[in-house]
């Protein structure tokens, strides 16, 4: 039997942790509420600049602008987004495995990485897959440069026939408790099939003219992609980071609760260890 | 007739207003009056401002680059910036004016990293003017 001072020392060092656990599940609450309101705040504009893009690109085909052209996927490039810090549940291990996975089934094992946040970079650096530059403690206030500036080299690149496809993968902020890991493809832009009717059938006036826009709003568009992937992936961390957090507490509990019963269960056993041996003792005399 | 006016920015949604008279954008091919039945437009704006009438109500905008759309009687504009005019600290318009003019009177050479920052500074100072028109109005 363990004895009294180590079970002791073991229930204060589990209600230590358990105080940690549940002053970050607050500050991952606090957090969570900001991030969720950035996002909820960058949707608008990002919803009608893919209307707008929907518009403008259904007067065109593929042939008509470099970053619709279709290739063989054989030279691709990641844009992976994860969180820096760890303590979050699977958020980002589920993301990178299911990136993994998917990149293993297109038969691509030599994948060009741009990690945003550190998790992403730590898991991809021990495959075969080549990290090209990292990016990690990025504050929100400098997601538009950084972004701008990765979209941008990986636009260079795609022009310049040095890569076919560029991948963007974030996890995808469901609700507090899930968050999908979401796959999609960020360059070839495809030229969206105009699913949503234009609500007025006169002919579109553009100007300047639809080619000079073009050029300028697809660029935007997939720099605003990336940004608004980042916002998501941002509440997802804490969300992840929240519920895993919750559950450490409780778990907590309940091993405070099992290692109490059982510190009072030995300490009455040695009670009535000691009993006896006194009754014993004197009883012989 | 009336036009909604709805103005986003990737940070926020900025304006939502359901009756307006008229809008005047500032395009980059030149100033753009929108008014009831305007056919279908997509354009390309400036840095410059936006204004619009609502009853007696003229309110202005400064805003920085992005799109407008314009579909049946809605009108769309897709900010990269926006500030109202009542936001808008004049002063600091004014100084910001003064040290881009002052940095634009000295030299520039013409390689490119010297051209990139002679468009950097010309942009600060379209962006004080705009601002300061905007208080204006």
């Amino acid at each position: 039997m363990a004895n009294l001072k180590e079970i002791r020392k073991r229930i204060d060092s589990v209600k230590t942790t358990q105080k940690t656990t549940s002053a970050m599940k607050m500050v991952s609450a606090a957090k969570l509420r900001r991030a969720q309101d950035n996002y909820e705040q960058a949707t608008p504009y990002s919803n009608k600049l893919k209307r707008v893009v929907s518009l403008l690109s259904s007067n065109f085909s593929a042939e008509d602008h470099p970053l619709f052209a279709q290739r063989e996927k054989a030279r691709v490039a990641v844009i992976l987004i994860t969180s820096d810090r760890g303590l979050c549940g699977g958020f980002n291990s589920n993301l990178c495995k299911a990136l993994m996975a998917e990149l293993d089934q297109n038969k691509i094992d030599h994948a060009q990485f741009t990690t945003l946040g550190r998790k992403g970079q730590e898991f991809f650096k021990r495959t075969n897959h080549k990290i090209l530059e990292n990016y990690t403690g990025i504050p929100v206030t400098e997601h538009r440069d950084t972004v701008q500036k990765v979209v941008q080299e990986h636009i260079n690149k795609f022009e310049h026939n040095e890569i076919d496809r560029v991948y963007l993968a974030y996890a995808n902020f469901i609700s507090v408790l899930t968050q999908e890991p979401t796959i999609e493809t960020l360059l070839p832009i495809e030229p969206s099939s105009s699913e949503e009717e234009s609500l007025d059938d006169r002919e579109i006036l553009f100007e300047p003219p639809a080619e000079q826009i073009l050029d300028t709003l697809l660029k935007k568009y997939a720099e605003n992609r990336v940004a608004v992937a980042w916002l998501n992936s941002i509440a997802g961390e804490h969300g992840a980071r929240m519920t895993a957090m919750d559950s450490a507490t409780k778990n907590a509990s309940e091993l405070i609760e099992k290692l109490q019963l059982y510190y009072n269960r030995s300490r009455q056993a040695a009670i009535t260890g000691e009993l006896i041996e006194i009754i014993s003792g004197a009883e012989s005399l | 007739m009336s036009l909604q006016l709805e103005i986003v920015t990737p940070q926020q949604k900025f304006i939502e207003e359901d009756s307006v008279d008229s809008v005047t954008l500032p395009g980059t091919e030149g100033e753009l009056g929108i008014l009831p039945e305007h056919i279908p437009l997509l354009t390309s704006l400036a840095s410059g401002v936006l204004s619009y009438q609502s009853g007696n109500e003229r309110k202005a905008l400064a805003i920085h680059g992005g799109y407008a759309q314009v579909e049946n009687n809605r009108v769309t504009v897709l900010a990269e910036l926006a500030e109202r005019a009542e936001d808008i600290d004049v002063s600091r318009a004014q100084d910001a004016e003064k040290r881009a003019l002052k940095t634009l009177s000295g030299k520039f050479g013409s390689d490119e990293t010297e051209q990139q920052r002679l468009e950097k500074h010309e942009a600060k100072l379209k962006r004080a003017l705009v601002r300061q028109t905007a208080t204006r109005i």
